[in-house]
Parts: structure tokens; C-alpha cells; sequence
């Protein structure tokens, strides 16, 4: 051990604790067993009394390690939190032990025994953590100037960071500009409104932490969170700075309407898209494209290659609203031309239901619902369209002036499809092999980005996109999240939505990458485990350079050098131990995480031997969501199954095989894992997590077999915080499993 | 079936039906919860959903020649359900109000039942008439204005084969009218509203007259009972006042001319069977008309959007009523000025309501009859069961 651990243990008999279990019992085995130099009761720990009884033994016994065996690490955070260097390990007698099992009974008892027994042994192994704290640059980087990067970048300045804004256009304002009204803004939400771009763009550029650069792109980011490097590129090429996070703004692309022919796009000049009919606004009033003259009827149709399987799948949010507006807009200019809007749901979210309702009084404007089955050209310049599946109950014909094609939003972090005409298709061809070779060489994966931060990353240069192209974010438990650390998304570029909605996501945003720095300046992770001081460390000498670590850390955080060696960037590492998980090795560690500590854990219980007939299963349960349900279940004070073992892990990724294998030799019965969904509706906090712990459990079962050992033994089982009550459920199936399995042969060996 | 799949919008349509109380039309937007709360509409054509959508695209022709704007019998409970407060019960009114327009032969008739500033003038003509017979019964004797200061006979100021003829002639024509009107209502049904799966023209007249007979959809309406009774009440003593004066020509008119002993002497006393009918359906008429004014007064949301053509029929209706009961009064309490003046109005009154009924209110007599008899034919009207 590399250093000296002075562990004391208190044991808290509130909260039902000493009803349930022989306090008396515990701390005897404490002081025996553990030989702990200190272990003691209180009826209410947390309370003054109690903090001040731990506070004093630190002080006198000089104790560096704090075992509270009470309730829920959840509970109680800031109470238990006591001065560098002592360490505070949370023992959970209360939701693991006393509130779901049978009172007083010699299982219970023996389950709070080995409970506090893990939590010692943890303690002991636990070295000082080491925060790393640096000077580092506190800029944000805002990228795109449309009014999510407006708004971010004064948000950020005014929390006080200097702030470098970088825009592609000669002008700031994005889309915005290109609008001559906006959907309303204040109560009634009757009349269309002013953007109030202009102004935004004067507060930013005269705002003194602003700095903004105009027709410029970045040419790279290299570095880490805090200390990014930055070069520019276009009308500020060779332009080099220091930035600290990244707010991507990058905003959004209309849907490319060549696409739409079977809407009738190309068919007719007279189809337009939403997006024409906004520029027609803007340049001398919506005229009929074939001949200029005023329209007598035009037609909208919503969702035009929306909620579309072949399109875009989602919904773009906005184009209702925008087709009711440009409503407003022919109506207003041309009192007796009529309006068709024609929908598959009109989605006016919210207050908007108002500016909907305002819309339908106007009695030049017909709604209706209906699947678009065909757009004809017809002669005199108009536009045939037929629904089916319609309101009236049978198919009908809308003809009109115009036809104007209601399409959505495309993230500026979407790829475009490659050109399908046959030269370039045969470069694709040709590139993708050359891809493949590099892929057969080196196992990378190399992006093809949409080239906008051009990050000097190991796995790519842009944010990775998941689902249609947005960079992945959990949009609704983790919004303005991506998969790179301190690098934030931020309005259209993360989904779709109108203005309103990208200056309340340019705000959000904004503190995110604000707290960022604040965070990593004081050495901690940010979300989700958000303070977390530890660091994993490397013990390079015994790398293998097979890259596993660089390959399934979610977040890009290491970078390898030619022979393959990883390269840490501390700053960009959320703690998750996916790596450690990943090391074949086991030279990635955290001085209170890691192979060794969860080893000596599980292997400082006693086994109880075969004919006692009292199996023993171990059970990695992840700390994000699998865990507070077990506390949402005791809370109900429903029943665990007494012989499991519960050891809390960040992150069913950072779960080393090594641990099966050592639980199995010391003679557990099973080892059951229990994580977070996985897939395309994921609810792992770091993304990919739980889909390695089961790629894993591949080899897992593998050297099952090789040790003639049942497969039921080890198994991975997938839990929502919202499953709290199928927490004794799936315990109890992995129990019957085992009993089915018959003890553990290697036990007692 | 539309008349033409390819959606014209007919504006001017869409403004007449807001005018005529169905203002909150456009505010409708398809949710459908107005046909799920209706206990009229049927299990396979379920209304008003479609009829909304229809009138907001302003498809004047289909919709107006949609029987299910009959087959509603305005219980509002889909107005007073709707979440957005289009009131689809009012619509349907205004539909319905709109019929008797575009249906009306001539179509001159329609519009001016439907105006307002029309009134005074089309009560005028049955006023005229009335003068007309009464000079016409004094044959130019000064001294016959006198006898008003006298005994009240009413038969001997309006002669009963004078004022029964040109009734008679104006009520004929009316129906010839009417009849028009009707065929070319049929027709549009019969085009654009097609169906077979019904009983038949002789089983859905059957099935008709048992229902209007039983009202029996006025009492599947739940929430508003009032009306029930109003309507039931109404109904019996027209009925009972419309038998009343028939007996009455045909024993004081037809049997007399006839030659018959069997015959009566105008006026016809109480107890004597003929005036019992017309003393018990004007009672009726007056309590049920009451009731239905109260109703309308009191503004109720169930009660919906009250119109100039609701008001007018109404009233005069009631008021029908009311001046026949009190000329058999006043009569009898010999105020002759008053006996007669009343008596006049009555008079007035009557055949306003006769000879103006398809262009009025009351043409729902014959629009809805007809309209029930067809949805029935069809088996479009067959009512969901209600579930256990």
C-alpha cells in the first residue's frame, strides 16, 4: 500500500437501522474482525452531534478514512463530507440492508456485517486523490453567429468569460435576418412579430468580452478543455488563440427540396418551399413564379418530407407555425386570394395554439387534413394536388396558384449524401476502401465530418451524431450534452426549433459551458459526475498499445501517439472508467476506483461453505440509474433477496472482467449485472456503457465455458430508474437461476 | 360523395352561414369530439364532424343537401362539449336556416323570411287580406261598422267561406310550393348522399312518423329537457288547434253547404267537442311556447345561438296561440274592440305562419320529415347502441 489508511467506521441506527439490525453485533465486528481503530454508533449521524463526534475523532484519532454505515450515498452528501484528505466511503445499511430485508434475522445480519466489511476493505485500498488543478483559459469559443450563438455568446459574457465568436457569413444574424416577421412573441400571440436580430447583433458586437470573427471558419481545434488550441480559417486565417469550452451553434440547413419531386418539386415552377417563399417576401412580395402575376389561391403542404420514412423521420417543429404565418403574410397582401393549408397534424405547441386559433377565424384560410397522394402540374400554371384518407371521407383535389412545400430543418452537422451520379459515385467507392484498408490497419474509425470544429481529435473532427444527424445529446435528461466534454450544442444544430426556443437553448448552453470551465479549473469532472476529483491514471510501462481504451472511451479523451500509446487529456474525461473497463491490462485505475479495490472488496466476505446452504451473489449494479431505483424500492420497503451482494460501479462499462473471474474463484455462486438500456433509445449517462458491458459479457460467457461452468451464472440484466419495482423481481429470477445452477463447484478452493 | 372532388371554396357561402349564427364555424378543428358526445349521430355517419369541415371548405351544395343536418335535433351537448368552442350545434342551425333559403321557390320568398327589415311588409299582405275581407263582408255599409260596438261575431266581420277559401287558396299554393322545394331537396340527397342499405322509402316513412310521433330523438337529447316538453307540447296542440279548425270548416262551412242537419252554427260553444280540441291545443301551444321562450331568454349555453327566424317563429306561433285563446275570451266577456282587434291579429298571424311556412322556421315540418324519411331509406340513420 502506498500509503498509511486510518479507517474508522460509524454505524448510524436511525432510520430503522437498529430495529432491524444487532447494532451491538456490528460494531463488535467492527472492532474485532476489521480491527478498526475506531468504530462507533450514533442514533442519528448526520445530525450536529453526530458530525462533531466524527469531526473530533479525525482530529484526535487521525483518521484519513470515514466509514459510515447508514443510509444511501445519495442522501446526506455535503453532511458526510469532511476535509481533505479524509476520504468518505458510504456504507448502505439502510436501503440495502435494513429497509429490504427480514428484521433481526441471521441473513440480515450477516449481510450488514459483509457490508461493512466491503466498505473497510474499500477504504483501505483508497489512496489520497490527487485533484489536478490548473490555470486554465476560461474563453468560450461560440460557433455560428445566428441567434442561438448571438445569445450564447452574451450569456457567457455576461457571467463574466471572454467570449470569441466565429461566424462563416460577412453578417452576424443567421436566419433570422432572412425573415421578415417572426411567429408572435407576447400575449395574445395574435400578431406576427420583429426578430429583433438587429439589435441582438449590435449588443454582441459592442459587448467588450465579445470578440467576433466574421467570415471565418476554424481550420482546428487541438488540446483539451481549458486549453484548447484554436486556428482560424477564411477572412481570419492565421488567426490563433487559446479558448476553454465550446458552444457549437452551428445551426441549420433546409431539407434539400430536389428530394420532394414527388411533391411536386421541379414539376412545376410554381412548388416552392417554405424557405422561397420566405426570400420572395423578403425581395418585393410573393409572386406567382411562372408569371409573376399575384396568386388566387395558394397551397401549403405540411410535413413535405417530414415524419417521413424516406425523408427526414422527425418532426421539424416550426413548419406549421411558418405555413400559418406565411398565411398571414398572402392574406394580408392579397385580401381575396384564399389559403389552403393542408396537414397531416398541425403542431402548434404551447401559447401558439393562440396564433393557430388567430389564423382559423380568417375565413380565407382552409385547413385540412390529408395524405398527399399526388401533385400534378396543370395547364394554366396551376398546381394539382390530391389527398386521400381526408376529413370529407373520400379523396379530393385542392387546385392552386402555388403550392408551397412545408419543409423541415437538417442539423449543419449532417453529412450530405454523396452525389448519385456515377463519377462521383465511383469516388465514394473508391474512397471507402481506401477507409477500409486504414480501418484493417488500424481499427480507427475516421469520421467523415461535417468539417465545423475540425477538432484534432483521435475519433474525429466534429461532434459524433447518432439519430438523423444531430450530435448526440440526450435531448430530454441531458440537453445541450455531446459526446465531447466542454463542447456544448446549442440551438437548430441540436434540434430543430424556432427562435424562441434556440435563444432559451443558447442560454442553457452557455452555463453549461461556463460551469465547464469553473469545474475544470477546480480539478473536477463534469456532468454526470459532476465534482468528481479522481483521474485515471495509466501505468504505461505495461500498455500494450492495443488501443481499446482510445477506441471505446465515449468522450474522445485519449489520443495515441504513433505506436499507439495512449495520450491522456485529462480535462476531457467524464470519470466513467469505460477505459479501465476496457484494459486488458488492468493498468487503468482511479486512486478510489479501480480492478484492485473492487477486487479486495469482493474478496474480503467470507463465503459461506456448500452445506450451509446460504449462496452468495455478487451484483454490479450501475450508479446512475440501477442504484437510486434499488433506493426508490427500499424506500417502498419491498424485498431484497438476502444472499446478494451489492457493489455500486460508475458505469456498467467500467466493469472489468477480471472481477467475474476473481467472484467466481472466491466461490460466489453468480455474478448479476445491472445497468442502463442500451440501444437506440440508450439511457446509459455515457452513452455506450451499457452496450460494452455486453459485448463484453461475449467473453464472459466464453470463459464460462472454458471453466465448465454454467452460463446462467453471469448475467446482464437492463434496468430504468422508472423499474424501480422490478428491482426484487429480477434479483429473485437471478436467484432461481443459481439455485437451478447448484453451488458454486470452485468454492472453497 | 361530393358534388366534385376538386374543393372550390364558396366564400360568400361560408359568411351567410356566420351570419345566420353560426359565427363560430371557423373556429372548429376536427378533434371529432362533438360526433363521439352526440347521442343522435349514427354508429357508420357519425355528424357534425363532417358537416363542419365541410361548411368551413364552403361546400355549400353538399352540405346543404347533407340530411344529418336534419337528423340533429340541437341538444348543444356537442356545443357545450367542444373544446374549442365552435359550437357545432349552432352551425348546424344556421345550416338548417340556410335550407329553407336555397331550397325556397320562388328564392325571392327565402331571403325575405330571412330579413329582418322585411317583416312589416309580409305581415302586412295577410293584413290586407283580412281588410280586404272585412270590407268585402260590409259590402260598402257605413252603418255595418257600428254592429262592432254590438255583439262580438266574428263570423259576421270575417266570413267564414270568404276567409276559408282564400286560406285555402293561399295554403294549396304554398304547398305547390313547398312540394318544389322539397323535390329538389330530395334530389340533392338522392346525388350526393347516396346510399342503400335501408328499409325503404314505405318503412322509413312508417318508422318517421312513429319517431316524430314518440319524439323520441327530442328525449335522446339529455341535457336539455325543457325543450322536450316545449316541442311536445307545441306539437300535440297545433295539431290539436289544426283539427279543431278543420272541424270547424267542416261543419259550419262544408256540412251546412251540403245541406246536412248534422251541421253547426259559428261560434261553436264549449263543451262541444270541436272547441275542447281548440281550447286544449291552445293551451298546450301556450305553456309549450312558453317554455321554449323562457328557454331561449334564459341564454343558456345548451340553448345556443338564438336567431331573428328562431325569435320569429316563435313568437308568432305562441302568439297564435295566444290571440285564438283570448278571442274566445274576450268574447265571452263581450269587449268587441278588443274581441276584434285580437281576433284580426290572430287572423294575421295564422296565415302568416301558413302561408310563409317553407320559407320560414316552420318549413322544418317539411325539410326534416323528409330529410328523416330519407336517411332511414338509406340506413344512414340508424342510432349507436348505447353501451351496457
Amino acid at each position: 500500500m502506498a500509503i498509511e489508511t486510518k479507517v474508522g467506521a460509524y454505524i448510524c441506527t436511525g432510520c430503522d437501522i437498529g430495529v432491524a439490525i444487532d447494532i451491538e453485533a456490528l460494531q463488535k465486528h467492527g472492532e474485532g474482525e476489521l480491527k478498526l481503530p475506531v468504530c462507533k454508533t450514533h442514533e442519528h449521524l448526520c445530525n450536529a452531534d453526530g458530525i462533531k463526534m466524527i469531526k473530533d475523532d479525525i482530529a484526535a484519532e487521525g483518521l484519513n478514512r470515514v466509514v459510515i454505515a447508514g443510509c444511501s450515498g445519495r442522501v446526506k452528501m455535503e453532511e458526510f463530507l469532511f476535509a481533505d484528505p479524509v476520504i468518505t466511503e458510504r456504507v448502505c445499511l439502510r436501503e440495502h440492508v435494513a429497509w429490504v430485508m427480514e428484521p433481526n434475522d441471521e441473513d440480515t445480519q450477516m449481510a450488514a456485517e459483509d457490508y461493512l466489511t466491503m466498505g473497510v476493505a474499500k477504504m483501505r485500498n483508497t489512496e489520497d486523490l490527487e485533484p489536478l488543478i490548473e490555470d486554465i483559459c476560461k474563453t468560450v469559443l461560440v460557433v455560428g453567429g445566428g441567434v442561438s450563438g448571438l445569445n450564447s455568446a452574451l450569456a457567457a459574457a455576461g457571467a463574466g468569460n471572454d467570449v470569441v465568436l466565429v461566424e462563416k457569413e460577412e453578417k452576424l444574424g443567421g436566419w433570422a435576418t432572412k425573415f421578415k416577421k417572426v411567429f408572435p412573441k407576447v400575449a395574445p400571440y395574435k400578431e406576427l412579430a420583429d426578430s429583433g436580430v438587429e439589435e441582438l447583433i449590435s449588443q454582441v458586437e459592442g459587448n467588450a468580452k465579445i470578440k467576433v470573427f466574421k467570415g471565418s471558419t476554424i481550420k482546428k481545434i487541438e488540446g483539451e478543455p481549458g486549453k484548447f488550441d484554436m486556428e482560424l480559417d477564411g477572412a481570419s486565417a492565421g488567426e490563433k488563440m487559446k479558448i476553454g469550452s465550446v458552444i457549437q451553434a452551428s445551426g441549420w440547413k433546409p431539407y434539400d427540396p430536389e428530394n420532394l419531386g414527388h411533391l411536386g418539386y421541379g414539376k412545376s415552377k410554381n412548388v416552392v418551399t417554405n424557405v422561397q417563399v420566405e426570400e420572395m417576401v423578403s425581395n418585393g412580395g410573393i409572386k406567382r413564379p411562372s408569371d409573376g402575376q399575384i396568386p388566387q389561391s395558394v397551397a401549403f403542404i405540411q410535413c413535405a418530407g417530414s415524419r417521413d420514412q424516406d425523408h427526414l423521420p422527425y418532426c421539424s417543429a416550426v413548419c406549421c407555425r411558418v405555413s400559418l404565418k406565411q398565411s398571414m403574410y398572402i392574406r394580408e397582401a392579397y385580401p381575396d386570394t384564399k389559403v389552403y393549408i393542408l396537414y397531416k397534424d398541425l403542431r402548434s405547441p404551447g401559447q401558439y395554439e393562440m396564433f393557430y386559433k388567430n389564423v382559423q377565424e380568417d375565413e380565407g384560410v382552409f385547413l385540412t387534413k390529408g395524405e398527399v397522394i399526388r401533385v400534378d402540374a396543370k395547364d394554366g400554371d396551376t398546381v394539382e394536388i390530391e389527398l386521400e384518407d381526408t376529413l370529407f371521407g373520400e379523396n379530393v383535389i385542392v387546385q392552386a396558384d402555388m403550392l408551397v412545400l412545408a419543409s423541415g430543418m437538417v442539423p449543419t452537422t449532417l453529412v450530405d449524401q454523396p452525389e448519385e451520379d456515377e463519377e462521383a459515385a465511383a469516388e465514394v467507392e473508391a474512397e471507402e476502401k481506401k477507409e477500409g484498408e486504414e480501418e484493417a490497419d488500424t481499427g480507427a474509425t475516421a469520421e467523415v465530418g461535417a468539417k465545423i470544429l475540425n477538432l484534432a481529435y483521435r475519433k474525429g473532427t466534429d461532434l459524433p451524431t447518432l439519430k438523423y444527424g444531430f450530435p448526440d445529446s440526450h435531448y430530454i435528461c441531458f440537453p445541450y450534452e455531446t459526446l465531447r466534454t466542454a463542447i456544448y450544442a446549442a440551438g437548430a444544430v441540436r434540434a430543430p426549433m424556432d427562435l424562441s426556443t434556440a435563444e432559451n437553448d443558447a442560454y442553457g448552453a452557455a452555463l453549461k459551458a461556463v460551469q465547464a470551465l469553473e469545474l475544470i479549473g477546480q480539478g473536477k469532472a463534469v456532468h454526470p459526475r459532476a465534482g468528481d476529483t479522481s483521474n485515471p491514471d495509466f501505468f504505461m510501462q505495461r500498455c500494450t498499445q492495443c488501443k481499446r481504451c482510445t477506441e471505446e472511451c465515449p468522450f474522445g479523451t485519449l489520443d495515441e501517439d504513433e505506436k499507439g500509446t495512449p495520450e491522456t487529456h485529462p480535462n476531457r474525461c467524464r470519470r466513467c472508467g469505460i477505459c479501465m473497463g476496457a484494459c486488458p491490462e488492468r493498468i487503468v485505475s482511479f486512486k478510489n476506483y479501480s480492478v484492485h479495490i473492487i477486487g479486495e472488496m469482493l474478496k474480503s466476505l467470507e463465503i459461506p461453505d456448500e452445506e450451509d446452504e446460504k449462496p452468495r451473489v455478487l451484483v454490479f449494479m450501475c450508479e446512475n440509474d440501477a442504484i437510486p431505483s434499488l433506493d426508490i424500492a427500499a424506500a417502498h420497503h419491498l424485498k431484497i433477496n438476502p444472499f446478494v451482494r451489492i457493489i455500486p460501479v460508475r458505469c456498467l462499462g467500467s466493469m472489468n472482467v477480471v472481477w467475474i473471474a476473481d467472484a467466481l474463484s472466491t466461490g460466489y455462486d453468480g455474478v448479476l449485472l445491472i445497468g442502463c438500456k442500451h440501444g437506440d433509445d440508450y439511457q446509459c449517462h455515457y452513452i455506450t456503457g451499457s452496450e460494452l458491458a455486453n459485448t463484453r459479457m461475449e467473453n464472459v460467457q466464453e470463459k464460462l465455458k472454458q471453466l465448465v461452468l454454467e452460463e446462467e451464472r453471469v448475467q446482464i440484466v437492463e434496468l430504468a430508474l422508472n423499474e424501480w419495482q422490478k428491482v426484487p423481481r429480477v434479483i429473485e429470477d437471478f436467484m432461481e437461476d443459481i439455485d437451478t445452477a447448484g453451488p458454486n463447484p470452485y468454492k472453497g478452493f | 360523395m361530393l358534388k366534385a372532388n376538386i374543393l372550390n371554396p364558396d366564400l360568400e357561402f361560408i359568411r351567410s352561414v356566420k351570419k345566420a349564427g353560426g359565427d363560430s364555424l371557423s373556429k372548429c378543428y376536427q378533434c371529432a369530439t362533438c360526433s363521439v358526445v352526440c347521442t343522435l349521430a349514427p354508429k357508420d355517419n357519425p355528424f357534425p364532424r363532417k358537416q363542419m369541415v365541410m361548411t368551413q371548405w364552403g361546400l355549400k351544395e353538399d352540405v346543404l343537401a347533407d340530411p344529418a343536418i336534419w337528423l340533429c335535433h340541437q341538444c348543444n351537448q356537442c356545443s357545450t362539449e367542444c373544446p374549442r368552442g365552435a359550437r357545432p350545434g349552432d352551425v348546424l342551425a344556421a345550416l338548417r336556416a340556410l335550407s329553407f333559403q336555397h331550397f325556397a321557390v320562388p328564392s325571392f320568398m327565402g331571403k325575405a323570411l330571412a330579413n329582418r327589415a322585411a317583416l312589416p311588409l309580409l305581415l302586412l299582405v295577410p293584413a290586407l287580406v283580412m281588410l280586404g275581407i272585412l270590407l268585402g263582408a260590409s259590402s260598402g255599409d257605413i252603418g255595418y261598422v257600428f254592429h262592432f260596438f254590438g255583439e262580438v261575431d266574428y263570423a259576421r266581420a270575417f266570413p267564414h267561406v270568404a276567409l276559408d277559401v282564400i286560406f285555402v287558396i293561399g295554403v294549396l299554393l304554398m304547398l305547390g310550393m313547398s312540394s318544389i322545394g322539397l323535390y329538389r331537396f330530395w334530389n340533392s340527397m338522392k346525388a350526393l348522399h347516396p346510399g342503400s342499405g335501408g328499409p325503404g322509402f314505405i318503412s322509413a316513412t312508417i318508422a318517421t312518423i312513429f319517431e316524430i310521433g314518440t319524439h323520441d330523438k327530442f328525449a335522446k337529447c339529455e341535457s336539455d329537457k325543457k325543450r322536450y316538453y316545449g316541442h311536445l307540447l307545441i306539437f300535440y296542440g297545433f295539431i290539436s288547434a289544426l283539427i279543431a279548425t278543420a272541424l270547424n270548416f267542416l261543419f259550419v262551412v262544408i256540412i251546412k253547404f251540403l245541406g246536412s242537419p248534422w251541421y253547426l252554427t259559428s261560434p261553436i260553444e264549449f263543451p262541444n267537442p270541436v272547441k275542447l280540441f281548440g281550447i286544449a291545443g291552445g293551451i298546450a301551444m301556450i305553456i309549450g311556447g312558453w317554455l321554449l321562450i323562457q328557454r331561449r331568454i334564459s341564454g343558456d349555453d345548451e340553448v345556443g345561438e338564438s336567431t331573428y327566424q328562431d325569435w320569429v317563429f316563435l313568437i308568432v306561433l305562441t302568439s297564435v296561440a295566444v290571440t285564438g285563446m283570448l278571442a274566445w275570451i274576450l268574447r265571452i266577456l263581450h269587449l268587441p274592440i278588443l274581441a276584434y282587434a285580437d281576433y284580426f291579429a290572430h287572423l294575421v298571424l295564422v296565415f302568416y305562419l301558413l302561408w310563409y311556412l317553407p320559407y320560414t322556421k316552420f318549413g322544418h315540418v317539411f325539410y326534416r320529415t323528409l330529410a328523416l324519411i330519407y336517411a332511414k331509406s338509406i340506413g344512414t340513420d340508424t342510432p349507436r347502441q348505447k353501451s351496457a
